[in-house]
């Protein structure tokens, strides 16, 4: 059985349903006779609306984030082919670099081990 | 929505397509918990960058041992903190925009919930945004911020108070 001290402390972790199964099951228990508790409870539930609420108006990333990343991403593949199963596949696949390039690369797998066949791009994603 | 380690693995054989859903999910995360750490938007916009593209390269080094989103809060806290040393060094100084709100019509109560957060220490801050708004387990927190449970624990403890006495 917990007491008042350890009760108070699991209880943001209570509210954000992330304790264990005998955690929650030790809080529950201690809250079943504990007014105060409760009652910090209560007060837990209401500050985690309000802060969730709050972050969610903190502004989102700008656009311009994606575009940096997209770039500095360099080659975003344009399509990939994947044939086979897990004993022998082959994928193909054809990207295009920062320059404008377009890159290819494929691989081979045998036994879900992957090999590499062949890499065009010079400087792309690695 | 796929689930997050599939997208993961996706990414790491560079499926665009995956990265750009993986991107969706976590960027405004990443970039609002930047924001709390670094009350300021032009470094967390930086974080938010360098993070998703640390993604991308580093995907492939996820080994699963964790959740794909302590692994990737870990990457942005690394490198916000890499920025604050930055800062340190003067080499840029940080503005004074501290929360600033999305220009839709003001909301008193969020306003001033936000602006008691921003009055927490940085320490404070950071497990109230991990455990409120991500919803991470205190062990998941600590093992993000490589520190003691209890010390999680406490840090939460000092920060409600202080929110609920700010609050009301």
């Amino acid at each position: 059985m917990i007491d008042c001290d350890k009760a108070r402390e699991l209880i943001p972790w209570y509210v954000n349903g992330t304790l264990t199964g005998d955690e929650a099951r030790e809080i529950a228990s201690h809250l079943a006779g504990c007014p105060t508790c409760r009652e910090e409870l209560a007060q837990a539930v209401r500050l985690s609306w309000e802060l969730r609420a709050a972050f969610e108006r903190m502004p989102a990333v700008p656009e311009r984030v994606w575009e940096k990343v997209k770039t500095r991403a360099q080659g975003i593949s344009l399509g990939r082919i994947d044939v086979g199963s897990f004993l022998l596949g082959l994928s193909l696949g054809l990207s295009v670099t920062r320059s404008g390039n377009p890159s290819f690369k494929s691989d081979l797998r045998l036994l879900g081990r992957r090999v590499a066949l062949f890499n065009s791009s010079k400087g792309g994603l690695k | 929505m796929p689930d997050t380690h599939d997208l993961l693995a996706r990414v790491a054989r560079r499926d665009a397509r995956a990265f750009r859903a993986l991107y969706k999910q976590y960027a405004d995360r990443v970039f609002r918990y930047a924001l709390t750490l670094l009350h300021n938007r032009h470094l967390a916009e930086e974080v938010a960058q360098e993070t998703m593209v640390a993604v991308w390269k580093g995907a492939g080094s996820f080994s699963g041992r964790s959740q794909v989103s302590t692994w990737i809060f870990g990457i942005a806290r690394n490198q916000a903190h890499t920025l604050l040393r930055r800062e340190i060094k003067g080499e840029r100084r940080p503005d004074e925009a501290l929360f600033l709100p999305d220009p839709a019509p003001a909301v008193e109560r969020e306003e001033r919930v936000l602006a008691a957060v921003g009055t927490l220490p940085e320490e404070q801050r950071e497990i109230v945004f991990l455990a409120f708004y991500e919803n991470l387990s205190y062990r998941a927190i600590a093992n993000l911020l490589a520190i003691p449970e209890g010390t999680v624990k406490s840090r939460m403890y000092h920060a409600k108070r202080r929110l609920a006495e700010a609050l009301g």
